[in-house]
């Protein structure tokens, strides 16, 4: 399905965990939920490293809200 | 946090599995030097469709395509492209469908053109017998060591090397769900978890003929090669743990 802007949110969280596969776990701030996040086409081609402590700003499809895009790191 | 599926749920997954293996096994026969990647990819939409399943890969966020074509060097996760295959390519078709919300997951290595080498042979027969030997410890009773350990031994035993950072994984409403399942042994087997009816699992073999260590393609977002760009391949079935038996869903 064509998702457009108003179908995402955006959150920041800290990444708990990086996991096989190049995923992450992250904890959303303010909240005990863990979303298990890819990293976006622009940070993995910009060679932007993740590590657990650092926080960033994801993405979450109305579609599919247990699985979150890593766009920026904070 | 791992989702064990009822029986009823395993019986949708095990149709939506036999659809992708009968996609698979409509690919293959089409895979031949002069096509591109991206016409692979059109013929697994077309055959998805035809089998009544929807696309798995495009429900990950940002990846827009219904297989994955890693060749030689690239590992996991290289996108379909204008890129023609050539004779002795080794190309890795990973594809996976959806069907009434439950993913299944498949991939098959070959050499493009049937053009190979006694090398090249063994190196993919090696990586099919893993997997069969991971798929034979995927029962109740056993643990998630022992699948990794069974892939683990056959590859390196034969001189290859496991993708480190490259696991097989539970699959269901999620494409990558937990466990995930290392093809070599992390910790003492009896510290990783136990295999119970329900779980669904993605086994992979991913391996290589040099690094353990994969790097991301240059200027590519999801192309994942290995890092001192030496062969690679990838071999993956669905299966489906019961209390009964351990059905290979793809």
């Amino acid at each position: 399905m064509k998702e457009e802007a108003g179908d995402f949110i955006v959150l920041e969280g800290e990444v708990l965990e990086n996991l096989p596969n190049t995923l992450f776990r992250v904890k959303v701030n303010s909240s005990e939920k863990i979303i298990l996040c890819y990293l976006s086409g622009k940070m993995r081609k910009n060679y932007i490293k993740i590590l657990p402590g650092d926080k960033v700003k994801f993405e979450l499809s109305r579609y599919d809200m247990e699985r979150g895009r890593i766009i920026y790191r904070v | 946090m791992i989702t064990y599926k009822t029986d009823a749920e395993i019986e949708i997954m095990r149709v939506g599995g036999e659809k992708l293996k009968n996609v698979m096994k409509k690919l293959l026969p089409q895979v031949r030097a002069g096509i591109t990647t991206n016409d692979i990819n059109t013929l697994a939409v077309k055959y998805l469709k035809e089998q009544g399943a929807d696309i798995s890969f495009n429900k990950v966020e940002g990846y827009k395509w219904a297989v994955c074509v890693p060749i030689n060097e690239q590992v996991v996760h290289t996108p379909p492209t204008k890129r023609v295959l050539k004779d002795g390519d080794v190309l890795t078709i990973d594809i996976g469908a959806y069907y009434q919300g439950f993913h299944t997951d498949h991939a098959i290595a070959l050499v493009v053109g049937g053009k190979s080498t006694p090398e090249i042979d063994r190196f993919l027969q090696v990586g099919r017998e893993a997997l069969d030997l991971a798929i034979a410890q995927a029962k109740v009773g056993n643990r998630i060591g022992h699948i990794s350990e069974a892939i683990e031994k056959k590859v390196t035993g034969a001189g290859y090397t496991i993708m480190k950072q490259l696991t097989g994984h539970g699959v269901g409403h999620e494409l990558h769900e937990d466990p995930f399942i290392p093809g070599y042994v992390t910790k003492s087997i009896d510290k990783t978890m136990k295999l119970k009816a329900g779980m669904v699992l993605a086994l992979e073999v991913i391996y290589s003929m040099g690094s353990s260590e994969i790097a991301y393609e240059e200027d590519q977002e999801w192309s994942i090669i290995t890092a001192d760009r030496s062969m690679s391949a990838c071999f993956e079935h669905t299966v489906a743990i019961t209390d009964k038996n351990t059905l290979v869903l793809t």
